[in-house]
C-alpha cells in the first residue's frame, strides 16, 4: 500500500512533467503596455557603459516594411565607442514574439556608427528594440522603446 | 467564466441605438485613424518594381500570360489552367477546401489579387517570386500534372509567334520534339531522359518554362483589389471628395472598432491588403494529416530553382531580395505557420484557412474566440470578444467586398 505522502510526490512529479510548456513559458510573460512610453531616440544602456542613438530614413519606423537603421554609439565619456560587438533584435512585450527577420549589424566608417539592414515590424503596435553591445570583456544592452503605425512615434 | 459574463454584461450594455450612439462610432482615437488609413487602399501606392522579372512591366508579355492563365491545354488532361482554382468569379480562388486539379490538392488555392505587393508566395511562402510561383503548379501532378517541356511545346504549337515577339526566337523544333517529361518525371526512366538531354537543350526548354512564369507574373500584378464599402468610410475620415460615413452600418464600424482593439485582427491582417505577408500558426494543427507549413521549406528556399538569386531572376543580388536575405531561418519558428491571407473580398469566398477547415467567417470567429490565450497558438490574443462581437467583427469583414462604382 503506498503511504498517501508519496502518491502526493507521485502527482505533483506528474503535473510538472506535463506542465513543461507551462515552466517553458514561466520567463515568458507578456507585459501590458504602459500608459506613457518613453519613445527617445537616445538612451543610456542599462549598466550606464553606453549611450545610443538611432537614425531612420523615415520619420517613423515603417509598419511591414524591411528597413535599415542607423545607430551611433558613445562610451560614458562622450567618446565614439569603437569595435564594438553590437546585435540587435526587437520584440513585442504584448505578443512574446520578436521579428520575422534576423537583422544584420555592420561596422561605418566613422566610429561608433553602426549600420542595421533587415529590421522589420510587421505588427503595429509597442515593439522593444534591444542592443546587446560587446566591447573587450563588457557587455551591456539598451532598450528603445519604439511605437509602429499608430501615427506617431515620438514621446507626446 | 467571468469573462464571458462581463462579455455578455458588456454586449447589453452596448445594445441602445440612438443616433447619437451611431455618431460616436464615427469618433476615434489617433491611433484608430492611423491605422484605418494604412488599411484602406488610398495607401497601397503605385505598383513595386519586381526587380527579378524584367518582363514584369511588359504589357505584351501581360496580354501573353493573361491568356496563358485561362487556358486549359497546358494540362496533363486539357481541362486544368491556372483559372480553374483560381476563379475570377469567385475572388480568384475557389470554394473547395482542397483545390481539384488533375488530383486533389494538400491546400485551399489562395486568393491572387494583390500579389505585385507581396515578397513570400503560397501558404507557406515556399516561392520568393510571382514567377516562380506561377511556375510550380504546371509540374505538380496534382495540380496540371504537366511538365516543362510539354508547356515548351505547347507554346511553340499555339503562341510561337506571340511569344517570339516578346521573348525572342524559340529553340528549334528538334529541341522541343523529344517526349521526355522533365527533371520532375513520374519515374526513374524519365528523369534519366530528361538527363540525356544536352545541358544546352535543356537550357533552352528551362528558358522558354521560366519566360512563361514571367509572362503570368506580368499579368498577375496587375490584379489589384477593388474598391470597398470600407475604403469609402476611410476616405470620408480624411475628408475625401467620394468618402461617406453612412457607408458602413454603426455593427460594421464596432466590428471595425474591435477588429483594431480587442479582437486584435490587426496585429496580422494589416496594410491595405489587409495582410502583412508574414507567417504565423493559428492553432490549425491536424492530427490525422500535420502540415507544418512555413516550417517545412525555410530548408529548401535556397536551393530553390528558381528562386528570386537564381540563374534564372533578373535580380541584383548586391541590391534586391532583402526579404530573402534577412530571413530568419529558424525552422522551429514557423511551425505549423501559413502566411496571413488577404481579406479583401474575404466574405464572398468561403471556405476558409489554409485547408479549407471552416465553410463561413462564424465558424473561424468560433475558432479564434475558442483557442485564444491557449498553449495552442501562443501568437494569438483574440481573448474577450464576446459572441455580439464577433458577429460585428464578421458585419464589418462583409465591407470589405468590392463594391461597383457609381
Amino acid at each position: 500500500m503506498l503511504h498517501p505522502r508519496w502518491v502526493f510526490v507521485a502527482l505533483v512529479i506528474a503535473a510538472i512533467g506535463s506542465s513543461a510548456s507551462a515552466l517553458d513559458a514561466f520567463n515568458r510573460i507578456a507585459k501590458a503596455r504602459p500608459e506613457a512610453l518613453d519613445l527617445s531616440s537616445g538612451v543610456s544602456s542599462r549598466g550606464g557603459f553606453f549611450s545610443v542613438f538611432y537614425d531612420l530614413e523615415t520619420e517613423c519606423p515603417p509598419l511591414n516594411q524591411i528597413h535599415s537603421w542607423e545607430l551611433a554609439l558613445v562610451d560614458r565619456e562622450g567618446n565614439p565607442l569603437d569595435g564594438a560587438d553590437v546585435t540587435i533584435v526587437a520584440d513585442m512585450p504584448e505578443h512574446l514574439h520578436g521579428m520575422t527577420t534576423q537583422p544584420q549589424v555592420s561596422d561605418q566608417s566613422s566610429p561608433g556608427h553602426f549600420r542595421v539592414d533587415g529590421m522589420n515590424f510587421h505588427m503595429p503596435g509597442w515593439w522593444v528594440v534591444t542592443l546587446d553591445v560587446s566591447r573587450n570583456r563588457g557587455r551591456d544592452l539598451a532598450y528603445f522603446n519604439v511605437v509602429v503605425g499608430e501615427g506617431f512615434c515620438h514621446s507626446q | 467564466m467571468l469573462r464571458v459574463l462581463f462579455g455578455i454584461l458588456g454586449s447589453a450594455a452596448s445594445l441602445a441605438t440612438a443616433a447619437d450612439e451611431v455618431a460616436r462610432y464615427d469618433d476615434w482615437s489617433e491611433r484608430e485613424l492611423a491605422l484605418i488609413q494604412s488599411l484602406s487602399l488610398e495607401s497601397l501606392g503605385p505598383l513595386p518594381p519586381d526587380p527579378s522579372n524584367a518582363y514584369a512591366d511588359d504589357p505584351d508579355a501581360a496580354a501573353l500570360g493573361e491568356r496563358i492563365f485561362f487556358d486549359p491545354r497546358f494540362s496533363a488532361n486539357g481541362k486544368v489552367s491556372c483559372s480553374t482554382c483560381h476563379r475570377p468569379d469567385y475572388g480568384f480562388s475557389d470554394p473547395n477546401a482542397r483545390s481539384v486539379g488533375i488530383g486533389v490538392t494538400e491546400r485551399r488555392s489562395m486568393p491572387i489579387v494583390g500579389m505585385a505587393y507581396q515578397t513570400w508566395f503560397a501558404w507557406d511562402g515556399g516561392n520568393d517570386s510571382l514567377w516562380s510561383q506561377s511556375l510550380e503548379p504546371f509540374e505538380n501532378p496534382v495540380e496540371h500534372g504537366f511538365s516543362r517541356i510539354q508547356v515548351a511545346q505547347t507554346i511553340a504549337q499555339h503562341y510561337g509567334e506571340d511569344y517570339q515577339e516578346v521573348f525572342g526566337p524559340l529553340p528549334a523544333p528538334d529541341k522541343l520534339e523529344a517526349t521526355v517529361v522533365g527533371p520532375n518525371g513520374d519515374n526513374a526512366h524519365e528523369i534519366a531522359a530528361w538527363k540525356d538531354l544536352s545541358a544546352s537543350s535543356q537550357q533552352q526548354i528551362v528558358g522558354v518554362f521560366v519566360n512563361i512564369g514571367k509572362a503570368l507574373a506580368a499579368y498577375l500584378r496587375r490584379l489589384q483589389p477593388e474598391r470597398s464599402a470600407f475604403d469609402h468610410y476611410a476616405e470620408a475620415l480624411r475628408g475625401g471628395p467620394k468618402g461617406d460615413l453612412n457607408t458602413l452600418t454603426a455593427s460594421q464600424k464596432a466590428g471595425l472598432r474591435l477588429f483594431l482593439n480587442q479582437g486584435s485582427c490587426v496585429n496580422c491582417h494589416n496594410g491595405p491588403l489587409f495582410t502583412n505577408g508574414e507567417f504565423h500558426s493559428v492553432g490549425l494543427l491536424r492530427i490525422d494529416a500535420p502540415d507544418q507549413g512555413r516550417a517545412t521549406v525555410i530548408d529548401t528556399l535556397p536551393a530553390n530553382e528558381f528562386g528570386f538569386f537564381s540563374i534564372w531572376s533578373d535580380a541584383d543580388p548586391s541590391i534586391d531580395g532583402s526579404h530573402l536575405k534577412y530571413m530568419d531561418r529558424r525552422p522551429s519558428r514557423f511551425r505549423v505557420s501559413f502566411k496571413t491571407p488577404s481579406l479583401r473580398g474575404v466574405a464572398t469566398r468561403p471556405p476558409y484557412m489554409h485547408a479549407g477547415q471552416f465553410s463561413s467567417l462564424s465558424e473561424v470567429l468560433s475558432h479564434y474566440r475558442a483557442f485564444s490565450g491557449t498553449a495552442l497558438a501562443d501568437e494569438n490574443f483574440h481573448a474577450d470578444l464576446s459572441a455580439k462581437g464577433a458577429l460585428q467583427i464578421e458585419a464589418f469583414l462583409q465591407s470589405l467586398d468590392p463594391i461597383v462604382e457609381p
